[in-house]
């Protein structure tokens, strides 16, 4: 039975990696819609394209669409996504380019482009790589890969001097405004206090609040008079009772562990 | 007296016992008898003496010294676990089933004697054959044992005779053949730093002992002078490798058997090198000592040394060098195939570094080998953990440039820096403690700064705290004990060729055989790799994994009071902790060497290979002829479990030579040539079958798990998830190599199954260049 050309208002279009290959890959698009509008996907001209063969690039995508009017921008993503920021540090980018089945993203140059793409022949198999754009996969793609792993010492340290003159002017910025700020009350009258100060407070940490409280509970525990009231005899049998309780329950469970572990049983 | 009392006062008595010298007795000295034998008089015809009430009946007339001595060394083995907290002692000294092949170290396997008549003539044993009722191997053993003892004085802790039990047989038959002539083993217990020796230096040759030595070992003693001067009578074997002078033992045995006995050395075996195999070198390899590794890795520690020395030395580093770790397995000779020193350049040049291309030769594997380094601590770090990365990558940038003035090649990355130094490749790593706790670092909304665990702090704790730690304690328990890396390559490529290896982390698979090493029970330390490796396979078969951790307690460092404490945390949140829980004195509460791998299916998986791998090699062991090639068989996969195969071509496949079973096909590479100077960092861990995995498991994790061997193996296992397989509703989150299942025009709507003929040629299309061929067993998932 043929696969149907439209499911759930998503358009079926069959791909293959090259016109000897014999089973297709099913691509499924559709119109983005999204509640928010992005300036780099805007909604009357963007195409959402399910389940991208990993060895597909945005220039095959392109190579496709474009029987349908021209593409500005194809977008490639692991999961799909509205939102989009170009990468400004290239060296320490968190998201290298996804591999594997993803979506993507064609924002193509007029509104009507997305309809004739809706309109695509869903019969027809397209083929990704041709004799004019060969995509590489397999040992090709590792060995290019690996060549493009090549980091260039001069632009590193290049990028890494730029973020630190923004980094030391923004430390610099901070510092500058607490300063600023220093028995400066706001609207209610608090102070904000921090570490750049001309009397620096201790920072405000987990490990700081502990150190506190126990401090503050010795003190206390040095004032106090144990077994003094009747009701603080009565609270710690209580809690001895309990206590001996807890034991034995945890004895008997860990003897009925050891019991079902025994491998050895004589009777 | 508790029984347990009595129990241990009689192996203590049995432990300090010398019986075979000044034999005890039960009779009451003050009746005096005259008729009765003395205890020396009993020691004339006896060799071990335990006389009883009567003072006429020495108990243990029938017992042999060998046994005696064997009994005794048990119970002395058993006096030093009873009292150790870290074990359950009860368990593992009367549960366990002690197999002869796992006690011993090595054993001497002598077949059946075809002239055992002569034999007995020969050595006059006439009278000690009709005493042993025809059994030939009882009346010859006390003469190859004394023979024997005394051709390898020094070299053995002890040595056993396997008692095997008689078969019945009827009263009017003769004994059957197997009876008076089975092949005997005899198991030695070696001296680990004498064992090996390739030369026994004899008396001087001018002494009386002289001409003593000379009889004993024939034409093979010979007149030396050694560099203290001596002229001895001293004995040779040659050897130029490890495990050439680990024959030492077979040849004296043959040697001294066929010299006094005239037992022909083919019928003498030693048992015990038979993994050996596994990890030795092919000959077309091009590295100067053709082993089983021991030198190799001895060379790859010797370089790192001296880089270790050369990072120290360096100057003009913005702050001093506080330590320097090597992680990696090679820098602490646990790696199973140690990487080989190239010179040669493959590939095409690319400034400064060598690059593959996919028409050519595929370049030799080079591992990269990691080493740690940590920096001094200074306020002028900073405290943001994006900042902290640009300024570990400054580091790497300018410990490159210095390495360069250094006339290295080196290359910076923003996470580490490549180095090629004397044949290797090192990758140095920057590392920064603070950044731990940076990146643990949150501010809760009323501006307090909280430590939460997360994923990234946790990997970097483990990755930069706590392996530093395990490698030098794994370190310093190969130093201590020869076999112990030779055991660890075999259980790890016995892992790896059973296609698990990468579904548990390598130092799970360290700390496992590290336990056999600190925790023995109730064997001895092992002393070789094929007594080692068995023992490995029992713990893996036999190890509950859900009642009891295993803890590794590396130099006794936990009292018994922590151990405690460890088990009773453990089973009170066992469902907090992984399948595997291994815990060491630098873990203690938390399995961070087990978290996410292995996943309980492989753990079972794993356990059941072991049973049946340990069942076979038991079989192989105790039928009479050995044949060796069945000791490959538990390091060979059965595949017809996998529903795919996928094939490569051998000839991209830069590992193929540590492969168990080599093809003809394999690439060797090339030679090392002295005076050849690299000017481009050489093509680094580019291994195409694991890129190619790494390319599957992205796509298709989904639907499919793969195995492979990482050590040369030359296909790819396919096993589908049958959860995949399910007609799911069209979601656009799963719709990857979905296809629209053809039946389903139901009322709950479109329906969607994976694209399993697509997906199979996307197998094709994604390795090309690597891939062979498929063989397709089955495009569904079995269940």
């Amino acid at each position: 039975m043929a696969t149907p050309s439209n499911v759930d208002g998503f358009r079926v279009i069959p791909v293959k990696f090259r016109v000897s290959s014999r089973v297709p890959h099913f691509l499924y698009v559709k119109q983005h819609q999204v509640r928010v509008e992005e300036t780099e996907k805007p909604s009357d001209r963007t195409l959402l394209v399910v389940n991208v063969p990993p060895y597909c690039h945005q220039e095959s995508l392109r190579q496709i669409f474009t029987k349908c009017g021209q593409v500005e921008r194809v977008f490639l993503h692991e999961k799909p996504t509205s939102s989009w920021s170009a990468p400004r540090w290239r060296h320490f980018a968190d998201e290298k380019t996804p591999k594997g089945f993803r979506v993507a993203y064609v924002v193509f140059k007029q509104a009507k482009s997305v309809k004739k793409a809706m309109n695509l022949s869903s019969v027809e198999c397209v083929s990704l790589s041709s004799e004019e754009h060969p995509l590489q996969t397999g040992l090709a793609e590792w060995c290019n890969d690996y060549a493009e792993g090549a980091v260039d010492a001069v632009a590193l340290q290049s990028e890494i001097d730029e973020y630190f003159s923004e980094y030391d002017s923004r430390v610099q910025q901070e510092k500058h405004a607490a300063r600023e700020m220093e028995n400066v009350p706001d609207e209610e009258g608090w102070v904000t206090v921090s570490r750049f100060g001309r009397r620096p407070v201790t920072a405000r940490t987990e490990a700081q609040q502990q150190k506190v409280v126990t401090k503050e509970r010795r003190k206390r525990s040095q004032k106090e008079l144990l077994h003094f009231y009747t009701f603080q005899l009565r609270e710690s049998k209580r809690e001895n009772l309990a206590e001996l309780r807890r034991k034995f329950e945890e004895d008997k469970r860990r003897i009925a562990m050891m019991k079902q572990a025994r491998k050895f049983r004589p009777y | 007296m508790s029984s347990y009392q009595i129990f241990r006062h009689a192996l203590v008595a049995l432990a300090d016992s010398k019986w075979d010298e000044e034999g005890i007795h039960l009779h009451n000295e003050t009746q005096v008898d005259e008729h009765r034998p003395t205890v020396i008089d009993h020691h004339m015809y006896f060799d071990v003496v335990f006389v009883d009430s009567t003072g006429y009946c020495n108990l243990t007339a029938n017992l042999s010294k060998l046994t005696y001595h064997q009994a005794r060394h048990e119970a002395q083995t058993c006096m030093s676990f009873i009292d150790r907290a870290d074990l359950d002692s009860f368990q593992d000294l009367f549960m366990q089933r002690v197999s002869f092949y796992r006690t011993f170290d090595y054993v001497i396997r002598i077949n059946s004697l075809h002239n055992r008549k002569d034999l007995i003539k020969k050595c006059v044993l006439e009278d000690r054959l009709m005493d042993r009722m025809d059994h030939y191997g009882r009346a010859l053993m006390p003469t190859v044992i004394e023979t024997l003892e005394k051709g390898m004085h020094g070299r053995l802790v002890m040595m056993a005779f396997e008692l095997k039990p008689t078969e019945e047989w009827s009263v009017d038959d003769a004994p059957p053949e197997s009876y008076m002539d089975s092949p005997f083993n005899l198991g030695l217990l070696v001296e680990m730093s004498s064992f090996d020796g390739l030369v026994i230096r004899g008396p001087p040759a001018d002494s009386t002992e002289a001409e003593r030595f000379r009889s004993f070992w024939g034409e093979k003693s010979e007149l030396r002078r050694f560099q203290d001067g001596a002229i001895v009578e001293a004995v040779t074997f040659d050897g130029t490798s490890v495990a050439d002078r680990r024959r030492c033992i077979e040849k004296i045995a043959q040697h001294l058997l066929k010299r006094h006995l005239s037992i022909d050395p083919a019928a003498v075996h030693l048992i015990g090198l038979s993994f050996d195999s596994l990890i030795t070198w092919p000959t077309q390899l091009p590295v100067t000592c053709h082993g089983t590794g021991e030198e190799q890795q001895l060379d790859v520690i010797r370089v790192y040394d001296m880089l270790n020395k050369l990072l120290r030395e360096i100057s003009g580093l913005p702050l001093g060098i506080s330590s320097i770790s090597g992680v990696s397995p090679a820098l602490r000779a646990t790696e199973t195939f140690p990487p080989i020193p190239v010179s040669v350049s493959f590939g095409e040049i690319k400034g400064d570094r060598m690059v593959p291309q996919a028409d050519t030769v595929c370049p030799p594997f080079i591992p990269s080998l990691q080493v740690l380094c940590h920096f001094e601590i200074s306020g002028k770090w900073p405290d943001d953990a994006e900042a902290i990365r640009r300024m570990k990558a400054a580091f790497q940038l300018r410990l490159a440039a210095l390495l360069k003035k250094e006339n290295l090649v080196a290359i910076a990355y923003p996470h580490c820096t490549l180095v090629y130094y004397e044949g290797y490749v090192f990758r140095i790593v920057v590392a920064y403690e603070k950044e731990i706790n940076v990146l643990k670092q949150v501010r809760s909304p009323d501006g307090m700064l909280k430590l939460v665990d997360s994923e990234e702090a946790t990997v970097l704790e483990r990755d930069t705290v706590h392996l530093p730690k395990l490698a030098s304690a794994i370190h310093g328990l190969q130093q201590q004990n020869k076999c112990f890396s030779s055991v660890l390559r075999l259980a790890k490529r016995w892992i790896a060729a059973n296609l698990l290896f990468d579904y548990i982390k390598e130092e799970a698979i360290e700390l496992l055989v590290a336990y056999l090493f600190v925790c023995p029970a109730p064997f001895t330390v092992p002393g070789s790799a094929h007594c080692g490796f068995q023992r490995f396979l029992s713990l893996v078969a036999n190890h509950d994994w859900n009642v009891f951790p295993l803890i590794v307690n590396f130099n006794n460092e936990l009292s018994s009071k922590d151990l405690a404490e460890i088990q009773t945390g453990f089973t009170s949140i066992r469902s907090q902790f992984p399948p595997m829980v291994i815990l060491t004195p630098y873990n203690r509460t938390s399995a961070i060497w087990t978290r996410g791998k292995p996943l309980a299916s492989i753990l079972q998986r794993m356990a059941l290979l072991a049973r049946e791998s340990l069942q076979l090699l038991d079989e192989t062991l105790s039928k009479p002829i050995l044949e060796e090639g069945n000791f490959l068989v538990p390091f060979l996969p059965a595949l017809n479990v996998y529903d795919v195969i996928i094939h490569l071509n051998v000839s991209k496949c830069p590992r193929g030579y540590q492969a168990v079973q080599l093809s003809p096909d394999t690439v060797y590479p090339p030679a090392l040539s002295a005076n050849k100077t690299v000017k481009q960092l050489p093509v680094t861990d580019f291994d195409p079958v694991e890129l190619y995995v790494n390319a599957l498991r992205k796509a298709f994790d989904e639907v499919a798990m793969f195995f492979y061997d990482p050590f040369g193996g030359s296909f790819v296992a396919v096993v589908w998830e049958p959860n995949a397989f399910k007609p799911q509703p069209f979601k656009i989150s799963h719709m990857q190599f979905k296809m629209i299942d053809p039946s389903s025009k139901g009322k709950e709507g479109v329906m969607v199954i994976p694209n399993v003929e697509a997906i199979l040629e996307d197998f094709k299309i994604l390795g090309e260049g690597l891939v062979k061929s498929l063989e397709i067993h089955s495009i569904k998932p079995a269940i």
